[in-house]
């Protein structure tokens, strides 16, 4: 056996159990890199089990199935070299199966192409050199890029290969120069080695962490490490950010969103998708653009700047924020957006507004709490001037907030004691009419008793007298008993009837009958004078009433009357009509008449039509007790004279009967 | 001549009825009582009267008790009452003429008394009712 050809078998198994030892590696992690370099590399096999069995090599082969084998076995070492070398370069995703598959589909049709014999030995040839040349600018690049000690090696294996397929090529053309072959030996056994090293030190050597000959396959991993540490830390940034109770804003160049946190979601009402890309004037209307364009020509300058803004809702409602801005800078200090922390203060405005317009409403409601009011206007002047410092101005407004609670604790004391003093009083004052009407009916009662014999014995002294002077004194003192005792009836009279207690019976009262039955009792009280009475009250006349009252009423009207007629002759009309749910009903006579101004007093207590104190015949409380009568039975009294020496008329008004009542 | 028993605290009230009553119209005998012990002490001496007189507001012993009182005993119940009242209420009106046989209010004057009595001994001597209208 020849040298040359002992040696190309040894290559050929040193290159079987390098693709076998991939193969192992591949079968560990799964990764296709690592089945590409063991397809890659085992049909180069059959190109150097050809040179070393057709030792020395045929100049112009027959077209055999080892020619083939022998011209095709090179492609796909250059093919996974380039396909890695892209990927290193360019490709760079964990997910490797579309570089697989395009790896597979050139790797049969190189091979179709060969079989099919239809490219000839140049174009081979120029093919090889390209791919070659191709590969070794990559490889170039990809070591000065990732400056790594196995990428230096992958690029001098890479060299072997082209030097050792260059070595072939004169092998081939001059066979009778051992040199080469020896050449192209060497160059192969050199970039075998060189790759066996990269990849021999990934399986003997386990730590991968290393920069080391076997970081080729390890680094994926490592970046595959990074990456996944990377993506967990900015996990955990994004979690603390998105929880903030602060919005974050990220603005790029243009400033357009690029990130908002699900605070300023939240707060604005729209997704984050829907935010994204879309401009800060988006969410603001125009006197906020104005103002925003302003200010965002400063914030470039400074940092960490405060703001406050009014952003624009989903809902097109308005929220008031505070904004502290911030530029931010790339590694090279270039400009690239704005990062803006949001914070919601519309609850404060709102509290401020609030609290406005309560002091408001109690300087307009309430004199006496202008002095306190004066303190607050001042203290919010104050405040209105702290507005950076927010913290202080919370405390203040807290703080305010307490002295108008209180101001308006001290206003309800002091309304709660009125009330108390109020009800005290009409308590007292209650207390006070209740001992009136008491004493008045105590008084009355026990001057009655003493009356009653005063009032028998007079009138027989009086008879059986014989002188006419004493007969004559004795008159005077009966008329004033007499009096005294009119007085006593009628103040009992009034007390009752102002008395709380005293309700009125009402029953049908036929007004025609009771005024006749009255008439005929009074006549005999009147024989000094000559009364006319004319009753025009329509017979079953019925109201509602009490009869005992409504006989005092008639009784006290006409003794009036009477009483208020100088001449000898009384005219007295009765009439009634009826009225909505009344009757109306008159008393007419032909008396003294009334001035104006007397009409207005002539229903008060103790009020005298002639303000003759003296005369015997009137109480002044007649004409009050019919007016409390009437008013008791839900009526109305009034009087009407044309004037001095005209007469007067009083209406009264009383419920009349209503049939449907059932009775 | 027809016998009255004026049951009244007032001392003053009997002697001017007697005088008005008694001296002066002669027609009638007055017997005074001040309170209502002696009224009901006198009834059971058998000094039955004709009428009785009745004040309501006395002391120790109203009116309205002695009232009950004499119409309890079967023996007394027909005797007429007049009750003499200074009160002007209802009740005292209404227990005035309904209660008894008739109600006098204070003060009052002999020719109204007088017609008041004939009108409740004519009563009397026609119908002579039983007054038992009492409403406890």
């Amino acid at each position: 056996m020849e040298i040359p050809t002992f040696f190309w078998f040894v290559l050929s198994l040193f290159i079987i159990s390098l693709s076998l030892s991939l193969f192992y590696l591949f079968l560990k992690d799964r990764d296709l890199r690592k089945i590409i370099f063991t397809l890659g590399l085992l049909p180069s096999v059959f190109t150097f089990l050809y040179l070393g069995v057709k030792y020395p090599p045929i100049v112009h082969p027959e077209n055999t199935l080892w020619y083939f084998l022998f011209r095709w076995g090179t492609i796909p070492v250059l093919l996974s070299i380039f396909v890695i070398l892209v990927d290193r370069l360019f490709y760079r995703k964990k997910d490797f199966r579309l570089p697989f598959f395009l790896f597979l589909f050139f790797y049969f049709l190189s091979f179709i192409l060969v079989f099919s014999n239809i490219i000839n030995q140049i174009i081979y040839l120029y093919s090889l050199q390209f791919g070659a040349l191709l590969i070794i600018i990559l490889s170039i690049i990809l070591t000065i890029k990732v400056r790594l000690f196995s990428n230096l090696l992958f690029l001098l294996s890479i060299c072997c290969f082209t030097i050792g397929g260059v070595a072939i090529n004169f092998y081939m053309n001059e066979p009778e120069h051992f040199s080469n072959t020896a050449f192209a030996l060497f160059s192969f056994f050199l970039g075998y080695i060189f790759l066996a090293l990269i990849f021999g030190y990934n399986i003997l050597v386990r730590d991968e962490e290393k920069d080391g000959l076997g970081v080729y396959f390890s680094f994926e991993k490592k970046l595959k490490k990074v990456e996944e540490a990377l993506y967990d830390s900015e996990q955990r940034y994004r979690q603390v950010v998105e929880n903030l109770n602060e919005g974050i804003w990220v603005l790029d160049d243009n400033t357009k969103t690029t990130y908002v946190n699900s605070y300023i979601t939240q707060l604005l009402g729209y997704t984050t998708n829907e935010m994204t890309g879309k401009h800060l004037f988006e969410f603001m209307d125009g006197n906020w653009k104005k103002f925003t364009e302003e200010k965002l020509k400063y914030a470039l300058d400074d940092v960490g700047t405060e703001y406050e803004f009014e952003f624009l809702r989903k809902n097109n409602t308005r929220v008031y924020t505070s904004v502290r801005v911030s530029q931010l800078l790339d590694g090279k200090g270039k400009y690239i957006g704005i990062l803006a922390g949001v914070q919601d203060i519309s609850d404060r405005k709102r509290m401020q507004s609030e609290l406005l317009e309560k002091l408001d409403k109690l300087q307009k409601s309430d004199l006496a709490t202008l002095n306190i009011m004066e303190d607050l206007q001042n203290t919010i002047g104050a405040l209105t001037t702290a507005e950076t410092q927010i913290r202080e101005k919370n405390q203040e407004l807290q703080q305010i907030n307490n002295e108008l609670l209180s101001a308006r604790e001290e206003l309800t004391i002091l309304n709660q004691n009125l009330e108390k003093r109020v009800t005290a009083r009409t308590a007292d004052v209650e207390k006070l009419l209740k001992q009136k009407d008491e004493f008045i009916d105590q008084l009355g009662h026990d001057l009655k008793t003493p009356l009653t014999p005063l009032n028998v014995l007079l009138p027989i002294v009086k008879e059986r007298e014989q002188d006419p002077k004493l007969k004559e004194i004795l008159g005077v003192i009966f008329n004033n008993v007499t009096y005294m005792k009119n007085l006593v009836i009628k103040t009992l009279t009034l007390a009752q009837l102002n008395s709380p207690n005293a309700h009125v019976q009402l029953k049908d009262v036929d007004l025609s009958m009771q005024i006749r039955d009255i008439l005929d009792m009074e006549k005999p009280l009147f024989q000094d004078k000559n009364i006319i009475f004319e009753n025009n009250i329509p017979t079953e006349t019925i109201v509602q009433g009490d009869v005992l009252q409504i006989r005092e009423l008639f009784d006290n009207l006409i003794s009036n009357s009477v009483k208020y007629t100088p001449q000898d002759e009384v005219r007295i009309t009765f009439d009634a009509k009826p009225m909505d749910d009344f009757i109306v009903v008159s008393v007419k006579d032909t008396g003294v008449g009334l001035e104006s101004d007397q009409i207005q007093r002539v229903f008060d207590e103790f009020y005298k039509a002639d303000y003759s104190r003296h005369d015997l015949q009137s109480t002044g409380l007649g004409l009050t007790i019919c007016k409390r009568i009437v008013e008791k039975h839900g009526g109305r009294m009034w009087v009407e004279s044309q004037g001095k020496g005209k007469g007067s008329t009083f209406f009264f008004t009383l419920k009349s009967h209503i049939k449907t009542s059932g009775e | 001549m027809k016998t009255i028993l004026v049951v009244d605290d007032s001392p003053d009230v009997i002697t001017s009825l007697k005088i008005g009553l008694e001296d002066i119209s002669g027609m009638y005998k007055i017997l005074g009582a001040e309170n209502g012990q002696k009224c009901l002490e006198m009834l059971k001496n058998n000094i039955i009267p004709d009428i009785i007189f009745l004040d309501i507001m006395m002391p120790q012993m109203s009116g309205w008790e002695v009232f009950d009182r004499i119409k309890e005993n079967p023996s007394w119940n027909s005797i007429p009452i007049i009750f003499l009242t200074a009160r002007t209420d209802r009740v005292a009106k209404n227990a005035g003429s309904f209660l008894g046989d008739d109600y006098v209010e204070k003060p009052f004057n002999i020719a109204d008394l007088k017609k008041r009595i004939e009108n409740v001994l004519n009563n009397k001597n026609t119908t002579k009712p039983l007054v038992d209208k009492k409403k406890t």
